[in-house]
């Protein structure tokens, strides 16, 4: 990992590189997902996950981080949270988790195009088994890219005696995904190669963003599936008592 | 003939493609669903007798291990790769009409959605289970379905969307479906959607994975 926060349009950018190495996800994560109970997947798919995971040969191009924004207000009667002139309509919850924030950490993070790309070659080619493994494997890898970026945040903010929260999307947790538009505004133009989509599709697939809250009474929980209800979601399955 | 039939069967259960494939291992270097499917053909059994006693059942198996819960979708992938392995050499009786299919599903991923991985595992799963299947790609519009429908009388269709902002486009092509073409089948799925949002746009059927599509066609086929 490299990179320490800059100044950029009044804004302190943190942008990281990261190796596959500081992202790889446990292969028995992989089977978790995918739906096995542990030690419980056959030969096939363990023998698939971990060639997956092997390989580093320029499939991977990891990169997050995001702007930092001192001063946030929450709006939890309107449910909203406003950020440098943009509001969110952030929901009921994300409002709730985010009340104590004096500021925010917008975040974006991505695995690049490598793995969305192998992913779809496998199934035309005839390989719909390793394309759908490949393509756990790489929501996997970016979600522990994320893991790395928050804990620099929470370094970061440590240092100027802050906390943080825990992070939120849109899509999850009552937070609309056409929200993107109005989070797309708070990070820099094209940042980590990131574009949006009219109906707030990130490319590459394998990206995330959001929001993590800042500030002296902020907490990081460890487990935060409860809040969400999206059902049918590969960290839920990663809870084990979700 | 028997015996062909049910170590065809056994094949796309395991999901043992060809001879190459590497699993199982108990199975390694033997004939799989490729070898196995054209062996068949060539001792004379009857390209239908192949599909519905050979393949079909392996998959139905599979199917079955999936709802109890001992088998997953990488599971389901395998054996739909050995089915779609055999099924090339079915492909000409299907052409000229010696073997029948259960049906057509139309599929597509709705419009201002490129998510297509759900749609094509989707895809797989149904045509192993013996019907044809019309994949129409990604960011579909109402037109270009409505188009499919007409051009394959009596299909089912499904629907699949990954985000909250595409999957209200469900909406507004479930209701031109219906406005020319009431009586067809319309099946939705994808990470946001729920059995509330089915009901809700008038869809006939949500299911969270691909066996849930294959069992209400099964049964949807059963009942007309």
């Amino acid at each position: 990992m490299s990179s320490e926060p800059v100044p950029a349009d009044g804004r302190e950018i943190l942008h990281l590189r990261l190796a596959f190495e500081d992202a790889r996800p446990p292969a028995e994560n992989v089977c978790t997902v995918l739906g096995y109970a542990p030690g419980a997947a056959p030969a096939s798919v363990r023998e698939t996950v971990s060639a997956l995971l092997a390989c580093d040969d320029g499939l991977w191009s990891i990169e997050g981080g995001g702007a930092f924004y001192p001063a946030a207000a929450v709006d939890l009667a309107e449910r909203r949270l406003v950020v440098d002139g943009v509001t969110l309509d952030i929901g009921r919850t994300v409002a709730g988790q985010l009340a104590r924030s004096e500021g925010v950490f917008v975040f974006l993070c991505t695995a690049g195009p490598g793995i969305e790309e192998r992913s779809r070659r496998l199934m035309a080619e005839g390989d719909p088994f390793t394309g759908f493994i490949a393509d756990a494997v790489g929501s996997l890898v970016v979600g522990a890219a994320m893991d790395r970026v928050h804990d620099r945040v929470e370094a970061l903010a440590g240092a100027c005696g802050r906390r943080v929260t825990n992070r939120y999307s849109p899509g999850y947790c009552g937070w609309h995904v056409r929200e993107q538009q109005q989070l797309f505004r708070l990070l820099p133009a094209g940042f980590c190669g990131v574009s949006l989509s009219e109906s707030s599709l990130m490319k590459p697939i394998k990206t995330v963003s959001g929001v993590i809250g800042l500030g002296r009474d902020a907490r990081r929980n460890p487990y935060t599936c409860r809040l969400c209800d999206l059902e049918d979601c590969l960290y839920r399955r990663l809870q084990p008592t979700a | 003939m028997s015996d062909i039939l049910q170590r065809l069967s056994e094949c796309v259960e395991a999901g043992k493609a060809n001879a190459s494939s590497p699993f199982p291992a108990e199975l390694k270097g033997q004939p799989g669903a490729d070898e196995l499917c054209q062996q068949a053909l060539a001792a004379g059994v009857s390209p239908t007798d192949v599909l519905e006693r050979g393949l079909v059942p392996g998959m139905a198996r599979i199917g079955e291990k999936f709802n109890c819960g001992d088998a997953f979708v990488p599971e389901m992938l395998l054996s739909a790769r050995a089915m779609t392995a055999a099924m090339k050499h079915l492909r000409p009786y299907f052409a000229s009409g010696e073997v029948k299919r259960r049906g057509v599903f139309v599929c597509c991923t709705v419009q201002g959605d490129l998510h297509d991985i759900g749609k094509n595992i989707v895809a797989m799963v149904v045509e192993g289970a013996g019907f044809e299947v019309v994949d129409l790609g990604v960011d579909c519009r109402a037109e270009k379905i409505l188009e499919a429908v007409e051009k394959h009388p009596g299909c089912a269709v499904g629907l699949s969307a990954l985000l909250t902002t595409t999957m209200v486009n469900m909406e507004h092509i479930v209701r031109e479906i219906r406005a020319r073409h009431p009586q067809t089948l319309i099946l939705v799925g994808g990470a946001p959607v729920t059995r509330e949002f089915c009901e809700k746009i008038g869809a006939n059927h949500y299911s969270p994975d691909p066996q849930g599509a294959v069992l209400y066609l099964k049964s949807a086929i059963a009942a007309a």
